[in-house]
C-alpha cells in the first residue's frame, strides 16, 4: 500500500482504534526494550511468562471493560476473587468429587454477586460506584467470616493437576482460557446485538431507552458477566497455588480498571473495547516484570504504572481543555 | 447607531450560516430579526453574545470597535443574552444566580446575602415581578427563569439585552408580563433585540425588524412600515407552493382509521384528548408551548406515563407502558431533543441507524454484517444523507443530516405510526425542504404522522388536519382547507374560533 | 426547566435534607444505646467521638471536592505518605514537631494542587486521575517505608490525644476544621463558586469566575486535610505506614454519599457528611463492643454491615430516572 492509501486508511478508523494500535506500539516498543540484552531463548520464555503472569488480569479486566463500557465501575473484583479462592480450598477437603460442585458454587458465588450488583444500579438506581463498593465489604466481610481469619483447607490433587496441564508444551490453561474468553467477548461486543446495546448504553442511555431496547436486562448482565469472570479467574489461579492466601484478590479491582482505561475503554461510555484491554492487561503485568528486571523494587511498579497510565489516559484525551 | 455589525461570515464546517451580514442597532429600541429556522438568527445574536466568533466582520459599539471573545467579555460590555437553553446553576438559589460572580462581600469573606436581597426585592417589588428568590433554580418556570436571567444581565452593566425566542415555553399571563418587563427596560435606555418566530408579538412590541434569509440580510423595517403577508414572503422568499409539497386532503379523509385515541390524560399536564387518525393523515399539533403537546406526544411511545384513555390501534386495544411496547406495536418516535434522545454522538453513523432494529438483521443474537451494511447504505442514499463513512461519529454531522440520520433509524423499524416532536428544529433551509417532501412522501405510502410543532407555516401548511392544545386540552381541530394563521392564534390563545 | 438532570436530583436532595440523616442518626443512637450495654458510659462515647476524627477530617475534604463535581480516590495514599514523612523526619525538639507539622501541611496541599493541575491540562476523568495519582503516593510511601515504623516524640502524641472526660483534642481539632470549611461553603463567595462548579461550570465560566481555579483549590484543599488527618493517625499510632491509609478513599467517599453528597456534583453539605462520618463510625464502634464481648470476629461483621447500610441509605439517595 502507498503512503496515501495507508494515512487515507489510518483517517477513517475510529479513534478507539487508533488508540489500540497506538498502545499495541507502545507494548512492543517496551518488549524491545526489555529484551535487547537476552537470546531470543530467554526472550520467548519470557513472553509465555508475561502471558501466563497477565492471563488472570486478563480475564477479570474483561468484565471490568464491559462494566465501564455501560457507564458504570465494578470495584468488588478483588473480593469476588478472594472469596471464591478460599472458598474453593476451604470447601474441596482434597476430594476430587467436589471439585465440581465446588467449582459450580464458585461460579454462582460471582454471578449472585454481579447480579446483586446490577439490580442496585439498573433497578434502585444507586451509583455504580457505590453500589459496588458495598458488595466489596459485604464480601470482605463475609469472606473474613468463612475463614475467621485464618483460611485453610487442601485441594484435590486431581484439581491442582489441571493447573499443571501445558497446551503445545507451552502454553498453561490460564492463558488458553484468557485467549477463548478474549476472543469471545471481542466478538460479541463488535458483532452482536447485545455488544451494540452495550455500547450504545454507555454512549446514551436514554437514546437507547427510546429506541426501544430493555436497558435493565443488558446493565444486569455486564454485572453478572463481571462476577462469573472474575470467578472463573479465581477458580485457574487456585488451581497453581499451594496455600490460600487472603490477599489474592489484592489489587484486581484497581488493576482491572487500569487494564480497561489503558485499553481505551475511557469513563465517557460507549467507547472502547476488549482488544485493548488485552494489550492493557500485558502492559500492566509487563511493568512489574520490567521493574523486576531493572532490580527497582516492587513500589517502583505503582510509581512507574500510574505515570505510564496517566501518560497514556492523556494521549487518548488529546484535545486541551479550552 | 448604537451596536453595528458589519460584513459579519461565519461558516459551520462546508455550511455558511452568515453571509456578509451587516446590520445596527439603535440606542433604546425593540429591535426584531425574522427568518425561517435556519436563516443565521440563532448565529447571529451567538456572535454579538460572544458565544460564537465571526470569521469575519467588525462589531461596532458605541463608536468603538470592539471585540467579544466571551460571554464574559460580552456582559463586561454590557451585552447579555437570554437563550432558550437556560443559563442559571440549577442547584443554587435565584438569588445566588443572580449575584453569582458579584457578590456584596463584607467581613471575614461573609456574602453579605441581606443586601442584595433588599436590593433585588426592591426591583421586583417597583415592577411587580413574579419571582422568588428563594427557589432553587432547578424549580423554576419557563416564565419565572426568564425572569431571573433578566434580572441576572439587569444588575450588572446592562446595555443590549437579547432575547431569544422568550416566549415559547410561556403562557399568556406570562407573556403580557414579560412585554411589560420588556418596555420597563426599553424606557431605560436599553437595547433590546428580539428573536421570535411569532410574528404577531413583533408588531406588538417591536420597533423595528430585520430580515434574514439563507445567512443573508435582507433588509430592516419599522414595523408600522411593512404588514404580516409581505414580512412573510421576505423571510420565506420563494413560493410557499414549492417549500411545501401539496397533499390531497379528500383521499385521505376517505381513507380508514388507523388510530382512535380516547380521553387521553396523564392527569397533570393534558386531559381528555381523543382524535382518530387516517391512514396516510399528517395530524399536525400546535398550540403555545407548554400546553400539554410535549408530553401528549411522548405518552404515545411510552416515554410518559397514561394515567387514564384508551388508544386503539387497527382495531386492538393498546397498552403502552414503555417505548420498547410502541416500537413492537410499530410506533416511532423522533424527540425534539435530538443530541440528547435521538442519537449517540460517539457512536457510529452505522450502530445509530440499525441500532431500533438490529434484530432484524441478526441470527441468534449475531448481526449479519453485509446485510446490515447494505441496508443502512441504502436508506442513505435514498435519504441523501452526506457521509464520508458508515463508521464516522454522527457527532460532526449537520442538524439536517443528523435529522436525516434519525429518521433512517426510525424507518428500519418499519413504523406505521410516526410521532415527530418539531421535525425541522434546527435544521437549514435547504434541508428543512427535503425534510417536508419526505414527510409527504412518508405519508403517500401509508405511514400516518402526528407532529408536534411550533413553526406555524410549518403547521399550517404540513398538516392534513390542525390540532391546537391550550391548557392540556384540545381546543379546535381545523382542516388544512379551513386553517388560517388567525384561527390557530385565536384557538392556541384559548378562544373559540368561532367567535368574532 | 431543561437540566432535566438536576431536577429530579433537587427534589431528592430537599426531600432528604441534612435534618434526615441527622434524625436517622439519632435514632440508630438511641436504638444502640438501649441494645448495648454500657455504650453511654462516658468514656465510650468519648471514644465514638474519637474515632470518627480522622474519617470526619477526610471526608470534610472528599465532600468539597465532589461539591465542585470531582472525586479524589487519593487520599489514602496521601494520608498513608504522611503518616511516613512525619515518623520519619519528626524528632523531639519543638522545632522539628512544628517544622514538621508545616512540611507536611505544605506536601498536602502540593498535592492537591497537582491533582487540580492534571484535571485542568488534560481532559481525563477525575476518577482515572485521582486513581493513577493515588497509585503513585502510594508509591512514593512505600519507597520511603516498606514496613510500619519511624519515631514519633511523645508529646507530639500527648497533645493530638489528649481528652478529658467527654472533651478531646482530636474532637475540637475536628469540630474547629469543620466549622471553619462549613463557614466557608455556607458564606463565602469561593463556596458558592464550589456548588456552581458541580451545578453547572458553564454558569460559572460565563460570569467570568476561573472554573479551573475553583476547581484546583478543591484538591488543595482535600490534600491539606489529608495532611492533618496523617499528621493525626501518626500521633495516634506513634508510627508511619504505606497502609495507615488503606481504606480512607473508598470511606471518605461513602461518609460523603450517606450524608446526602451527590456524586454528581453541586449538592451536599458538610452537615450531612459529619453525620455521615459519625454513622459509619458508630457501627464501627458498637461491632467492636460486640465483638469483644462475645468474642467473635466482629471486625469483619462490621464490613457486611457497613455494606448493607451504605447499600440502604443509598436508596433514599438514589438519582431517578426521568
Amino acid at each position: 500500500m502507498t503512503v496515501l492509501q495507508l494515512s487515507e486508511r489510518w483517517k477513517s478508523l475510529s479513534k478507539h482504534s487508533k488508540n489500540v494500535i497506538l498502545l499495541f506500539v507502545i507494548f512492543t516498543v517496551l518488549l524491545v526494550l526489555s529484551n535487547v540484552r537476552s537470546s531470543i531463548d530467554t526472550t520467548v520464555k519470557d513472553f509465555f511468562n508475561l502471558l501466563k503472569q497477565s492471563a488472570g488480569l486478563g480475564i477479570i479486566a474483561i468484565g471490568q471493560t464491559l462494566v465501564i463500557l455501560t457507564g458504570g465501575i465494578d470495584l468488588c473484583l478483588g473480593s469476588i476473587i478472594t472469596f471464591v479462592h478460599v472458598y474453593i480450598i476451604g470447601s474441596m477437603n482434597n476430594d476430587p468429587t467436589m471439585i465440581i460442585p465446588v467449582c459450580l458454587t464458585g461460579i454462582a458465588i460471582g454471578a449472585t454477586t454481579g447480579l446483586f450488583n446490577g439490580l442496585g444500579v439498573a433497578k434502585a438506581k444507586i451509583a455504580p460506584f457505590i453500589m459496588t463498593l458495598c458488595s466489596n465489604y459485604i464480601l470482605h466481610g463475609l469472606y473474613m467470616i468463612y475463614t475467621k481469619g485464618q483460611p485453610r483447607g487442601i485441594l484435590a490433587g486431581s484439581f491442582r493437576m489441571i493447573g499443571r496441564i501445558r497446551v503445545f508444551g507451552y502454553i498453561p490453561v490460564i492463558v488458553i482460557v484468557w485467549v477463548i474468553l478474549s476472543i469471545l467477548f471481542i466478538f460479541i461486543l463488535k458483532r452482536t446485538t447485545f455488544g451494540a446495546r452495550v455500547h450504545m448504553i454507555g454512549a446514551n442511555a436514554r437514546a437507547s431507552y427510546l429506541s426501544g431496547v430493555n436497558n435493565d436486562n443488558i446493565i444486569i448482565a455486564v454485572y453478572v458477566i463481571s462476577g462469573v469472570l472474575a470467578s472463573l479467574a479465581a477458580i485457574i489461579l487456585t488451581m497453581d497455588m499451594s496455600a490460600a492466601s487472603l490477599n489474592l484478590g489484592a489489587d484486581y479491582s484497581m488493576d482491572s480498571i487500569a487494564a480497561a482505561v489503558l485499553g481505551g475503554t475511557l469513563f465517557v461510555g460507549g467507547i472502547g473495547g476488549v482488544e485493548g484491554t488485552v494489550v492493557g492487561s500485558l502492559i500492566i503485568r509487563q511493568i512489574t516484570s520490567l521493574l523486576q528486571k531493572a532490580n527497582i523494587v516492587n513500589w517502583g511498579k505503582l510509581i512507574v504504572q500510574s505515570v505510564i497510565i496517566l501518560g497514556i489516559v492523556a494521549l487518548y484525551s488529546r484535545k486541551k481543555k479550552s | 447607531m448604537f451596536l453595528e455589525l458589519k460584513n459579519i461570515t461565519k461558516k459551520f464546517l462546508s455550511i455558511t450560516a452568515l453571509n456578509n451580514v451587516s446590520i445596527s442597532f439603535k440606542k433604546g429600541e425593540v429591535h426584531a430579526i425574522v427568518g425561517e429556522n435556519g436563516a443565521g438568527k440563532s448565529t447571529l445574536i451567538k456572535i454579538i453574545a460572544g458565544i460564537y466568533n465571526a470569521d469575519n466582520g467588525v462589531i461596532v459599539l458605541d463608536g468603538k470597535e470592539v471585540k467579544i471573545p466571551s460571554p464574559f467579555s460580552a456582559s463586561k460590555l454590557g451585552i447579555n443574552v437570554v437563550c432558550q437553553e437556560y443559563n442559571l446553576a440549577p442547584n443554587l438559589t435565584v438569588l445566588d444566580n443572580i449575584i453569582l460572580g458579584k457578590e456584596p462581600v463584607g467581613k471575614f469573606g461573609r456574602i453579605e446575602k441581606n443586601i442584595a436581597r433588599e436590593r433585588l426585592e426592591e426591583i421586583i417589588n417597583k415592577y411587580a415581578l413574579h419571582i422568588d428568590l428563594n427557589k432553587f433554580a432547578a424549580d423554576l418556570s419557563a416564565a419565572e427563569a426568564k425572569i431571573a436571567e433578566i434580572l441576572k444581565a439587569y444588575i450588572s452593566k446592562l446595555e443590549i439585552l437579547i432575547l431569544d425566542e422568550p416566549t415559547a415555553a410561556l403562557t399568556e399571563d406570562d407573556v403580557v408580563s414579560l412585554f411589560r418587563l420588556i418596555s420597563i427596560l426599553k424606557s431605560r435606555g436599553i437595547t433590546i433585540i428580539y428573536i421570535s418566530h411569532r410574528l404577531d408579538e413583533v408588531f406588538q412590541i417591536c420597533d423595528r425588524v430585520s430580515v434574514l434569509k439563507d445567512g443573508n440580510y435582507i433588509d430592516t423595517f419599522k414595523v408600522s412600515d411593512i404588514d404580516h403577508d409581505s414580512l412573510v414572503k421576505l423571510m420565506v422568499g420563494r413560493e410557499l407552493k414549492k417549500l411545501f409539497p401539496a397533499s390531497n386532503v379528500e383521499k385521505i379523509n376517505q381513507k380508514d382509521f388507523v388510530l382512535s385515541l380516547k380521553n387521553l390524560t396523564d392527569s397533570k399536564n393534558f386531559y381528555d384528548v381523543s382524535f382518530d387518525l387516517h391512514e396516510g393523515e399528517i395530524f399536525g399539533i400546535g398550540g403555545m408551548a407548554g400546553q400539554g403537546q410535549r408530553e401528549f406526544i411522548r405518552s404515545l411511545f411510552g416515554a410518559q406515563l397514561l394515567t387514564g384513555g384508551e388508544i386503539t390501534f387497527k382495531n386492538n386495544k393498546l397498552a403502552i407502558n414503555n417505548p420498547k411496547q410502541a416500537v413492537k406495536n410499530s410506533f416511532a418516535f423522533l424527540s425534539d431533543d435530538r443530541r440528547n434522545e435521538g442519537l449517540a454522538l460517539t457512536q457510529s453513523i452505522l450502530r445509530n441507524i440499525s441500532y431500533p432494529s438490529q434484530d432484524k438483521r441478526a441470527n441468534y443474537g449475531v448481526i449479519d454484517k453485509q446485510k446490515d451494511k447494505a441496508v443502512v447504505s441504502k436508506y442513505i442514499q435514498d435519504l441523501s444523507i452526506k457521509i464520508t463513512s458508515l463508521y464516522q461519529n454522527v457527532q460532526g454531522l449537520s442538524g439536517g443530516n443528523q435529522q436525516r440520520i434519525v429518521i433512517a433509524k426510525w424507518l428500519l423499524v418499519s413504523p406505521q405510526i410516526m410521532l415527530f416532536h418539531e421535525p425541522t428544529l434546527g435544521i437549514d433551509v435547504g434541508a428543512k425542504q427535503d425534510i417536508y417532501k419526505l414527510l409527504r412522501l412518508f405519508a403517500e405510502q401509508g405511514i400516518s404522522i402526528i407532529m408536534v410543532t411550533s413553526d406555524m407555516l410549518e403547521l399550517l401548511h404540513m398538516s392534513d388536519r390542525i390540532c391546537v392544545f391550550y391548557e392540556g386540552r384540545i381546543q379546535a381541530i381545523i382542516s388544512n382547507k379551513e386553517a388560517t394563521e388567525e384561527k390557530i392564534m385565536k384557538a392556541a390563545s384559548g378562544k373559540s374560533i368561532n367567535e368574532k | 426547566m431543561k437540566n432535566n438532570k438536576f431536577t429530579a436530583k433537587i427534589k431528592n436532595y430537599k426531600k432528604n435534607s441534612t435534618g434526615t440523616i441527622w434524625l436517622l442518626l439519632f435514632a440508630v443512637f438511641i436504638i444502640v444505646s438501649i441494645t448495648v450495654q454500657d455504650f453511654t458510659r462516658p468514656a465510650n462515647l468519648a471514644n465514638v467521638l474519637i474515632q470518627m476524627v480522622p474519617l470526619g477530617i477526610v471526608a470534610i475534604g472528599q465532600t468539597i471536592v465532589m461539591l465542585g463535581g470531582g472525586i479524589d480516590l487519593s487520599v489514602g495514599a496521601q494520608i498513608s505518605f504522611i503518616t511516613i514523612i512525619a515518623s520519619t523526619f519528626m524528632g523531639d525538639s519543638i522545632l522539628s514537631i512544628i517544622g514538621v507539622i508545616v512540611l507536611c501541611l505544605l506536601l498536602g496541599s502540593l498535592f492537591g494542587a497537582f491533582n487540580g493541575i492534571i484535571l485542568k491540562y488534560f481532559s481525563i476523568h477525575p476518577l482515572i486521575v485521582t486513581l493513577c495519582s493515588g497509585f503513585l503516593f502510594q508509591g512514593l510511601a512505600y519507597s520511603m517505608h516498606q514496613t510500619t515504623g519511624g519515631y514519633i516524640p511523645s508529646i507530639f502524641r500527648q497533645i493530638f490525644t489528649a481528652s478529658y472526660g467527654f472533651f478531646s483534642v482530636p474532637f475540637g481539632l475536628f469540630l474547629m476544621l469543620f466549622l471553619i470549611f462549613n463557614y466557608l461553603l455556607k458564606e463565602t463567595k469561593f463556596g458558592r463558586y464550589i456548588y456552581a462548579l458541580g451545578g453547572s461550570e458553564e454558569v460559572l465560566i460565563n460570569v467570568g469566575i476561573n472554573s479551573d481555579t475553583i476547581r484546583i483549590k478543591t484538591y488543595i484543599i482535600s490534600g491539606f486535610l489529608c495532611a492533618v488527618t496523617g499528621l493525626y493517625i501518626a500521633a495516634r499510632l506513634r508510627s508511619g505506614s504505606a497502609h495507615y491509609g488503606s481504606d480512607y478513599a473508598l470511606l471518605s467517599i461513602a461518609a460523603a454519599v450517606v450524608g446526602g453528597t451527590s456524586m454528581a456534583g453541586g449538592l451536599g453539605s458538610l452537615s450531612g457528611t459529619f453525620a455521615g462520618a459519625m454513622m459509619v463510625s458508630m457501627f464501627n464502634n458498637v461491632l467492636n463492643n460486640i465483638g469483644f464481648k462475645y468474642n467473635l470476629q466482629s471486625a469483619f461483621y462490621k464490613d457486611v454491615i457497613i455494606g448493607i447500610i451504605l447499600v440502604v441509605s443509598m436508596f433514599f439517595y438514589r438519582k431517578r430516572e426521568l
